[in-house]
């Protein structure tokens, strides 16, 4: 009985691994042959890559993409670590609002969030009618729930309060000890949810869609203008854009383990 | 006195940075929509909804709309709980390999995403040409470019997310429960059925909400695959802000309070379910 059911788990995770695998691999292979018409592929190349890493435009919007993406991430954590700074310390009663505003944006997802603020700053003079401005302030809110539990859940696991007060006996301050002893404490799981938002963020179309389409081409906006054109071109774009990320899931992965054995 | 009114003021400082992002791009545009979708022209008026609801048009968005969000998070739900049923037992290297896949594809989604599987299944996808050679016609005949055909996309997406959101309730259900019950001579389906299911059913619910939220919202994947000639509510929307046809704000806005609204009518579903198991009034 119980060895049928780990046949059936074991097959159950192999079909899922494959159909998750499928288009990451055919679009690996593809990008590497010379051609693929028949039911191999045929020959190897470099040449798409080449192309590809040498073609300014989408480098140049890789960068812009990482950009915008990192800034927002940056506001967001900083925001937050006050703010969960001062309900811990100060107004517990706090939390519950601080929670209900931070929690809003996963049902007003990035479409409704995006269009929203178009509607309400564009046309008005101001500098939140700027298009970079904008997108930034919309990605900070778009972020603001993963932040939010991710630090919130670090700062529950570390028992904040009793560390602070145990400080402050000490004679510090509380809020240095905060920035010193705390926000050290809790980095791994902070820098954990911050590239979670951050590869949300890399990936995003939605929103720099309706947002800054033309002002501000990322990898993303790229890919999608060029999506007509040489198909292989557009797999090597799409493998180089999965090896960052598998990059950054790497460094996440790394951080933590470094942070367990030390 | 003045000086407890500093240090109120200084404690309120900590929330500046964030109450100013909240106030300006969260609350303020989500109530200038709301009041933008009851106006025209400077007066009050309920003709956009009255619009959505007579136009064919708008009323296919939202149906096509439900019907792939709803479908792909039912399906999606049902893989991805087997699949970290499967993975809650594994310890070392296997599971974090796998988890590691996991996270990958959970990022990889937008225009890449849609990008590979119109090189898989596309008109002249990979797996369409070979099935073409070799005569498999339910493969060579596929057709990504539909409804049908963009819903293993749907899939594909929600099977990372939806299953990394579910491996932590799988924790819930103690071990020695299941020795438990298998002492008592209930069987596996029994006992997930009765016991475990219901334990972990906030967390269930919890990323049913997750899924359909993600699923409703997808913009990339249709707008790249099949654009404007299947009505979907995400394109729709942007459509009116910043399409090439004439804009319409008003319209766009009402739109957005019509997803907006099926979004938390599904939450206050699901919450309505999850407080009938917590009562354990079953």
């Amino acid at each position: 009985m119980m060895k049928e059911h780990r046949v059936g788990k074991t097959v159950w995770k192999i079909c899922i691994a494959a159909f998750l695998l499928m288009p990451l691999i055919i679009m690996f292979v593809y990008s590497f042959s010379d051609r693929w018409i028949t039911i191999l592929p045929e020959g190897f190349t470099l040449e798409y890559y080449v192309k590809t890493l040498t073609n300014e435009k989408f480098l140049l919007g890789i960068l812009r993409g990482m950009i915008i993406s990192i800034i927002p991430v940056v506001i967001t954590n900083i925001c937050v670590l006050l703010a969960l700074y001062a309900v811990l310390v100060y107004l517990p009663e706090m939390e519950k609002v601080v929670q209900i505003f931070c929690l809003i944006p996963t049902t007003i997802n990035g479409i409704i969030l995006a269009t929203s603020v178009l509607a309400a700053y564009s046309g008005t003079n101001t500098i939140f009618a700027n298009r970079i401005v904008m997108l930034a302030m919309i990605y900070c809110v778009f972020v603001l729930p993963m932040t939010y539990q991710g630090i919130r859940n670090s700062l529950y696991s570390v028992n904040t309060k009793g560390l602070l007060e145990v400080a402050e006996m000490l004679g510090y301050r509380k809020f240095h000890s905060y920035v010193t002893i705390v926000i050290p404490a809790i980095l791994p799981g902070l820098c954990n949810s911050a590239l979670m938002c951050f590869a949300g963020l890399f990936g995003d179309f939605a929103i720099i869609k309706i947002i800054a389409s033309s002002q501000f081409e990322t990898a993303q906006s790229y890919l999608y203008r060029n999506r007509s054109t040489d198909t292989q071109e557009l797999s090597a774009a799409v493998v180089i854009l999965l090896v960052i990320t598998l990059c950054i899931n790497y460094a996440v992965h790394r951080s933590q383990h470094n942070k367990k054995t030390v | 006195m003045n000086n407890k009114l500093k240090r109120v003021g200084g404690r309120m400082a900590f929330f500046l940075p964030l109450a100013f992002i909240i106030l300006f791009f969260e609350c303020l545009p989500l109530v200038s929509m709301i009041i933008k979708s009851f106006m025209d022209h400077g007066s009050f008026t309920l003709d956009n909804f009255i619009q959505i609801f007579e136009k064919t048009i708008y009323v296919t968005a939202i149906r096509n709309s439900l019907w792939i969000t709803m479908l792909s998070t039912v399906v999606g739900l049902i893989i991805d709980f087997f699949l970290a049923m499967a993975l809650s037992r594994d310890t070392g290297k296997k599971k974090s390999l796998y988890l590691s896949l996991l996270n990958l594809t959970s990022t990889f989604s937008g225009v890449p995403l849609a990008i590979a599987f119109i090189t898989v299944l596309g008109t002249s996808g990979v797996f369409v040409l070979i099935s073409e050679q070799i005569g498999f016609t339910p493969l060579s005949a596929y057709n990504l470019y539909s409804m049908k055909g963009m819903f293993i996309i749907y899939v594909y997406f929600q099977i990372p997310m939806g299953t990394l959101l579910l491996l932590p309730t799988f924790d819930k259900v103690k071990k020695e429960w299941k020795e438990a019950a298998r002492l008592m001579n209930a069987r596996s389906i029994r006992f997930w059925l009765q016991i475990g299911i219901p334990v972990m059913m906030p967390g269930i619910l919890g990323t049913f909400n997750m899924l359909f939220a993600n699923a409703i919202a997808t913009y990339a994947t249709p707008y790249l695959l099949v654009n404007n000639s299947i009505a979907l509510l995400p394109v729709k929307i942007v459509d009116m802000f910043v399409g090439d046809v004439k804009q319409r704000p008003g319209l766009g806005s009402a739109l957005s309070i019509v997803m907006l609204a099926i979004v938390l009518i599904e939450i206050g579903l699901t919450n309505l379910c999850k407080k009938h198991f917590e009562k354990g009034t079953r």
